[in-house]
């Protein structure tokens, strides 16, 4: 069973240079929020999504639809994630981004709510911010793209067995830390 | 109580699994009668459940101003890249650095091997030259290899080499 977004790809494929802007448009706000939250610096996460497409580009041609294109394109993402983070590590510079509250898209009416929901966003993104990498990595795959867990297994290059466990442990951290927000 | 407390703790690492969907249909229905059963362990669900709810809340940043002419520049230059023979893309990958080292490289090899072919000028340097007295030596009566010992052999190799080497092939 064919996705819709390999689909796309396939067309790219055949040389439909439209299915590829349509990816580009479809993708980049997805890689984005997975990017940024993954090395926690925005300049750095729109080079890795430009990274990502220009894979996808030059891959257009050994591309086969053997998973669903997310995980595809999510295994891809995280690669890059990672070697991006063991270069910074390198060079010492991890510099985290504090949260811009203005950086957010916020359709909480009442200015009481608001504050309320960006204080919780603040506090979740600093945590989230805090786990290690690859339970960061499981858990965005989960909670914000939806992938099941043998996607997260196939795009983090891993067992399902251990995506159960990286997920639990990361619900577990962000609960200790969050506790008092999330009830 | 404590074995209570213990199958409830088993469970707990099975809650994440069942708000995923990644529970067969018996763990499920394990899941939901002992969530029923025990205040705690349901509002651990609860609690993982709200949890979830504000990830999936989280929005993804703006891209910044001009990402996609940026994206889109990017990928024609990619596309031109490609375009080229895989020679010159090879030589594109090679940075600036690496052809200086590379070209430095050459001229101490150059320099060696001119080295190496010049005829001594002044007879009283001649003794000192020990890679132009092997050289001699190889030459001269079959008997004198004998006399040579391993790494002189080597460096008779190694100025054959020099000797024939025209700069293009690999030593």
């Amino acid at each position: 069973m064919v996705d819709e977004d390999a689909r796309l790809m396939l067309a790219f494929k055949d040389g439909d240079t439209r299915a590829f802007d349509v990816l580009f448009e479809r993708y980049t706000p997805r890689l984005l929020g997975f990017l940024f939250r993954m090395v926690r610096n925005r300049a750095r996460a729109e080079e890795l999504v430009q990274d990502v497409f220009i894979r996808l580009y030059n891959a257009a041609d050994r591309y086969e639809a053997r998973t669903r294109f997310s995980t595809y394109v999510f295994g891809i993402a995280h690669n890059l994630a990672l070697n991006d983070l063991a270069r910074a590590h390198r060079k010492r510079e991890v510099a985290l981004e504090p949260v811009d509250q203005d950086r957010w898209a916020d359709p909480t009416p009442g200015p009481d709510a608001r504050l309320e929901a960006v204080r919780t966003q603040e506090a979740l993104e600093r945590a989230i911010g805090e786990l290690p990498e690859r339970q960061r990595a499981a858990l965005l795959l989960r909670t914000q793209e939806g992938l099941g867990y043998a996607e997260i297994a196939e795009s983090l290059d891993t067992s399902v067995s251990s995506v159960k466990s990286l997920l639990h442990r990361a619900r577990e951290a962000l609960l200790g830390k969050l506790g008092d927000l999330t009830t | 109580m404590t074995r209570e407390r213990d199958g409830i703790r088993d469970l707990t690492g099975e809650l994440g699994s069942y708000l995923d969907g990644e529970l067969p249909g018996d763990a499920r229905e394990r899941i939901e009668a002992s969530a029923s059963a025990d205040p705690a362990l349901r509002e651990q669900l609860d609690q993982l459940r709200r949890l979830d709810a504000a990830l999936a809340e989280l929005s993804p940043p703006e891209p910044s101003p001009g990402f996609e002419t940026r994206f889109r520049a990017r990928l024609a230059a990619e596309r031109e890249r490609r375009a080229r023979p895989a020679w010159r893309r090879l030589l594109d990958r090679l940075e600036l650095s690496h052809l200086l080292w590379g070209a430095g490289g050459l001229a101490a090899a150059s320099a060696a091997l001119l080295l190496a072919q010049r005829p001594p000028t002044d007879a009283a340097f001649a003794p000192e030259r020990p890679a132009l007295d092997l050289a001699i030596a190889a030459e001269a009566e079959p008997e004198a290899w004998e006399l040579l010992r391993e790494e002189d052999l080597e460096l008779l190799e190694v100025l054959e080499i020099l000797e024939d080497w025209d700069g293009t092939a690999e030593i």
